[in-house]
Order: structure tokens, then sequence, then C-alpha cells
């Protein structure tokens, strides 16, 4: 650093002593706006989700779609948040203002906000991509097989309760659990219709 | 424009509670008494992430090694560059904080 340049730097430091409610004040105002931007993310994300519910989609589907959202709410709030500390800075960070030590902030910080404006724009493309999977994931997911309906099967060998399936050479199918289960249909002697099965 | 690392002739004092520091001295061209506070002041950021989490600022060292000082002694001279924001004389050197 030259001689003059030193001077410079240390009248900019000086200089930045009386601007302290300035730049605390723009920082506040940068960061509110900030603020508000993250929590408009949330509803715009949950506008884009697709079809209204995807309890009724196949699995995996089920799952992936809530977690491609969950994440991308995320990616896109870290993103806007990184984008904002690159663009205001953070008020609670002090520095001592001679002119050395105010040039060694500059150039770390020069360098800082370089990094973070390249991580936001990857976390807002990754962000965005997740939400446009969810969407057409939403829509093209296969949906579940629906069931039939929950019976008590009561015969002359017994009581089950399962899901109600067919009926096949003289027998009702009913499905209890992961196995399908035979009833003579002569041998039933009640079927009722019920909510769920007692374990 | 001025004298250059000056040896000593010049006190390094706390400056406050926000742990700045203050130097004062006699300006080696123009014989004026000058000082000039060095506080600490916000200029930005470490990153979003941890202030989200809790990490501050990392702790404050203390200062070394040699810090500008250019002549605040009040006084409009002669020759003064045109460009000085300061009341002085125009002069700078360096002063070597204390260990």
């Amino acid at each position: 650093m030259s001689r003059l340049d030193a001077w410079r730097w240390a009248q900019k430091a000086q200089r930045l002593q009386y601007e302290q409610l300035e730049i605390t004040r723009k920082q506040a105002e940068s960061w509110r706006t900030g603020l508000t931007g993250v929590t408009t993310l949330l509803a715009a994300v949950l506008v884009v989700k697709g079809r209204d519910g995807v309890g009724d989609l196949a699995l995996p589907y089920r799952w992936l779609v809530p977690v491609l959202l969950a994440a991308a709410l995320a990616m896109l709030v870290q993103a806007t948040l990184t984008a904002v500390g690159a663009a205001s800075g953070r008020p609670s960070d002090r520095t001592l203002l001679t002119g050395e030590d105010l040039r060694d902030w500059t150039r770390g910080e020069v360098a800082r906000i370089e990094r973070a404006v390249t991580r936001a724009r990857r976390l807002t493309v990754g962000g965005v991509a997740a939400v446009a999977v969810a969407v057409v994931a939403s829509w093209l997911a296969p949906v579940a097989a629906a069931k039939g309906p929950l019976v008590v099967v009561e015969s002359a060998g017994g009581r089950l309760c399962g899901a109600l399936l067919d009926t096949s050479g003289g027998s009702l199918i009913v499905k209890v659990g992961d196995n399908h289960q035979l009833v003579r249909l002569a041998d039933v002697t009640r079927i009722r219709s019920v909510t769920a099965c007692s374990r | 424009m001025g004298p250059g690392p000056q040896a000593s002739g010049f006190t390094v004092t706390g400056n406050g509670a926000d742990g700045g520091l203050e130097v004062s001295g006699t300006c080696p061209a123009c014989h004026g008494w000058t000082v000039t506070p060095w506080p600490y002041g916000a200029v930005g950021s470490k990153g979003v992430l941890g202030s989200l989490l809790g990490r501050g600022a990392p702790a404050q060292e203390k200062p070394t090694g040699r810090r500008t000082v250019y002549c605040e002694c009040g006084h409009l001279h002669p020759n003064r560059p045109e460009t000085a924001w300061d009341y002085g004389c125009g002069a700078f050197w360096t002063v070597e904080l204390p260990a």
C-alpha cells in the first residue's frame, strides 16, 4: 500500500465514525425487506404445490413431494438470507476504524460477497428446481390403489376383519393384513361394515 | 506530504467501553496537538448462517502493528491538500500500536 493509499484509507475510516447511524439504519432497512421476503416464500412455495393433497398418491410419491417442497423452502430461505447478508451486511460486526483495519476488512468482505452471491444463485436454482419437480410429481405420480371396504365377516369358522376384495368360486376374498383369506359364502352368517379393525 | 513512521512521541490509550483506541501527540509537521479516536464501528457482515445460529462476530483481537495517523490539530494550514477531509495540516505518518 502506497503512503497516499494509507492516507486515503485513514480518512475513509475516520469518516465512517460519523456515519454509524446511517450505516446501521440502512442495514436494518435491508434486513427488514429481506425478512419480509422470507415470509412470502412460504406462501409462494405452497401456492405452486400442485394438486390439493398428496395423501392419495402412491408411495413413494406421497412422501417425496412434501420432502421436495420442504427442501425447496429451506434452499430458498437460505438463498434469500445469503443474498441479504451479501447486500447489506450484519450490524453486529465491528472493526477498528483505522485505515489499515478498514482496508483489510474491505478486502475480506469483497471476497465474501462474491462467494455469497454464487451460493445464493445456486440455492435459488436448486430451490426452484425442487419446487418444479414436486409440482410435476404431484400431477403425474400414480394414485394409490383404492382399498376395499372394511368389513367384519362372521362365519362358522370364526370372525375375520379386513378389506372385502371379491368373491370367487363360492368364497369371499378378504384381505386381512397382508394375507388373503377365503371364507365360504355358505358358511357366512353375518357381514357388517366397520371403519377400522381392532388389533 | 508528511513524515514517515514515528517511533515515539505518541500515546495510544483505550477509548471508551467498546475497546477502541485513541492516539494523541504532537504533529511532527506543524507541531500542533492532535488527537485521533479509533473506535470500533459497524461496517458489515461475516455471514448470515452464523448470525442465525447465534455465532456472533469473532472475538476482537488486540490490534497490533502500525496504523496511519493524520494531523487533526484543528487548524487549516496553508498548502493543505484540497481533498483533505480533516482539520489539520495535511501531514500523515504511522504509529506503532503498543503490544
